[in-house]
């Protein structure tokens, strides 16, 4: 059984009001989403600012709700699930923000901000909370001492590191890391990486890592979630990067640098911009700038489908 | 990095201009005052001898007597306590008012915001003056009224600044986080969206204050304020209009105690003001 599937899953912003306070125009945010993760699975997800993949990662957790569509946690439908009844299950999935520097509370101390979900859920003893923050602490590479200091002392890295650690002090089934190291140093980001990906590992956690940047999904995940304006384009295996056969992706793999000034490779330079949200091309969403449009791309909308066991692809040229 | 605390920090801030020094060394003088006014006032505030009516400061009497003879330096200081309970109970009440109020409507948004958001503009809208005049004529003159009043008039400033404030944390990474993590509303009202949202509310409570002193010494001027014999600063000030060509202290004490108290008030306010904006922090 799949820890996480969600279905069809949609989410529309309003963006125009008429007189009346009617909406007049949306922000297409999420549109039909399908995709589900096995516990224990990285699944990375990518796509350019705006495509809506940090609204899925909110809409997964239900701090956004959708319009459309299906939420399975655990075999569990929680689409219809209000806030109370979330708060039990919210031990069981949680997340690691993009920007170290908004995700803590500035007036809170790290040893209280780590302490706070083990009082929210009342899941460790109140004698053993200290130790458990302390040991938290240790878990992600820092030092007891930081447990009285506040969230300005520390640096950027430093604070993604206490930001995970409070997210997995809950002991957490899946993880949501919505661009955890797009804020950050280059040699940082390695850091914060290999550090998820050995906890992920030890406590065997379900992972949604959301990020911009393909290389930095490559490394970490072993699915790879293409999206573009609100649509998922492709889902791939990582260790098979050259398979990915949609345009899209494509020209995403051939914008991978390469260290090596030798190796000269093709370049897939996508012409104009991200089409507005508000007003989606319509047909296959990504026509107005795929290299191998055919009028059929402008009339139909591709849907995804499998074409290998492992790789899913919404195109109708492939 | 030295371990400096946030209030540390605005605190060292504001001692750096002198007049802010000064300003809250005087704010503590009058606060000793009021607390300590029946050890330092030299005489009974109450207690009147017509024969020493209307004496001139002399070093008996250092601020004079008034009509009854009474000794208008230790009015003043009883008076002291008028004020400043006035100034805190009533803007004590407003934050109460206010941070519910515009916490409610900042946190939950939607058609809760608008109803309180359009009852802040009603508000606005009043002659807050002349609504208290009127609301006073109504209850009765009293110590406790005055301040009820004044406070429930009063907070719309304070319910404005925490909505804004409210709106503009809650979709910061890290209050999202505390949803995420299950957390009910309180907690996230109270441990995590006020805390971060009080300095620019403390700023306007001194301004409030001073407000509210003044307001009270208005009422009391104009007869609405605390009944005699309990002496009050803008009740001294009302009595002495029949006396002002012949009793120069009357007026002028009285009016300087108040134009100090207000100035000093506002002088704080603005210095924690500038000490809390983040561009200053080095």
């Amino acid at each position: 059984m799949h820890l996480l599937e969600i279905q069809n899953l949609v989410k529309k912003f309003p963006v125009q009001k008429n007189f009346f306070g009617k909406p007049t125009a949306f922000v297409q945010a999420v549109d039909h989403v399908s995709l589900s993760v096995q516990s224990g699975e990285i699944v990375g997800l990518v796509g350019e600012s705006g495509c809506g993949k940090s609204t899925l990662g909110r809409l997964i957790l239900k701090l956004v709700s959708p319009d459309e569509g299906h939420i399975f946690f655990d075999g569990k439908d929680i689409t219809s699930y209000s806030s109370s009844d979330m708060r039990p299950l919210r031990r069981q999935m949680q997340i690691v923000f993009q920007d170290p520097y908004a995700s803590l509370n500035p007036r809170m101390t790290i040893g209280t901000a780590l302490k706070e979900p083990l009082l929210v859920h009342n899941i460790v003893p109140r004698k053993e909370r200290q130790n458990r923050a302390a040991q938290l602490l240790e878990m992600v590479g820092l030092d007891e001492g930081a447990m009285n200091k506040y969230p300005h002392e520390f640096s950027g890295g430093q604070r993604q590191r206490i930001g995970i650690a409070r997210a997995l002090s809950v002991n957490p089934r899946l993880l949501i890391a919505d661009e955890p190291v797009a804020a950050l140093d280059v040699s940082i980001q390695a850091q914060i990486i290999n550090l998820l990906s050995d906890l992920q590992k030890k406590l065997n956690l379900a992972m949604i890592f959301i990020a911009h940047d393909l290389k930095v999904v490559e490394h970490i995940s072993q699915r790879i979630v293409v999206m573009y304006l609100g649509k998922i384009m492709e889902i791939f295996p990582s260790c098979a990067l050259e398979k990915a056969v949609h345009p899209y992706t494509k020209s995403l793999l051939s914008a991978i640098p390469v260290p090596d000034p030798s190796f000269k490779k093709e370049r897939i330079v996508l012409k104009g911009d991200v089409p507005s949200p508000i007003n989606p091309p319509s047909g296959c969403v990504f026509h107005t700038r795929c290299p191998l449009a055919v009028e059929r791309c402008r009339l139909e909308v591709p849907v995804l489908r499998s074409i290998t066991p492992e790789n899913e692809v919404a195109c109708h040229l492939v | 990095m030295k371990k400096r605390s946030y209030i540390r920090l605005v605190f060292d801030q504001f001692g750096h201009a002198r007049l802010n020094r000064v300003a809250l060394i005087v704010m503590m003088v009058l606060f000793g005052i009021a607390i300590f006014a029946p050890l330092i006032s030299p005489y009974s505030p109450t207690e009147y001898n017509l024969d020493n009516a209307l004496v001139p400061p002399q070093s008996s009497h250092w601020f004079g007597t008034d009509e009854q003879g009474r000794d208008v330096l230790s009015r003043m200081i009883y008076g002291s306590r008028v004020s400043l309970s006035v100034g805190f109970v009533a803007v004590g009440i407003a934050l109460i008012i206010g941070i519910l109020l515009g916490g409610v409507a900042g946190f939950y948004g939607g058609k809760i915001d608008l109803i309180i958001s359009r009852g802040i503009e009603v508000m606005l809208c009043f002659p807050t003056f002349f609504l208290i005049l009127a609301v006073i004529a109504f209850v009765g003159p009293s110590l406790i009224n005055i301040m009820i009043v004044i406070g429930a008039t009063g907070w719309t400033g304070v319910a404005r600044l925490v909505r804004g404030e409210f709106l503009k944390l809650r979709n910061q990474e890290f209050v999202v986080g505390v949803q995420a993590m299950g957390a009910k509303s309180w907690r996230i009202i109270f441990l995590h969206l006020l805390p971060n949202s009080l300095a620019p509310v403390m700023v306007s409570a001194t301004f409030g204050v001073a407000s509210a002193i003044l307001t009270e010494s208005s009422l009391s001027f104009l007869g609405f304020g605390v009944q005699p014999p309990t002496p009050s600063w803008g009740d001294i000030l009302s009595q002495s209009r029949e006396f002002m060509d012949i009793a120069w202290w009357l007026t002028l004490f009285p009016g300087a105690a108040i134009f100090l108290t207000v100035t000093m008030f506002n002088l704080v306010g603005e210095g924690l003001r500038d000490a809390i904006d983040p561009r200053l922090k080095n």
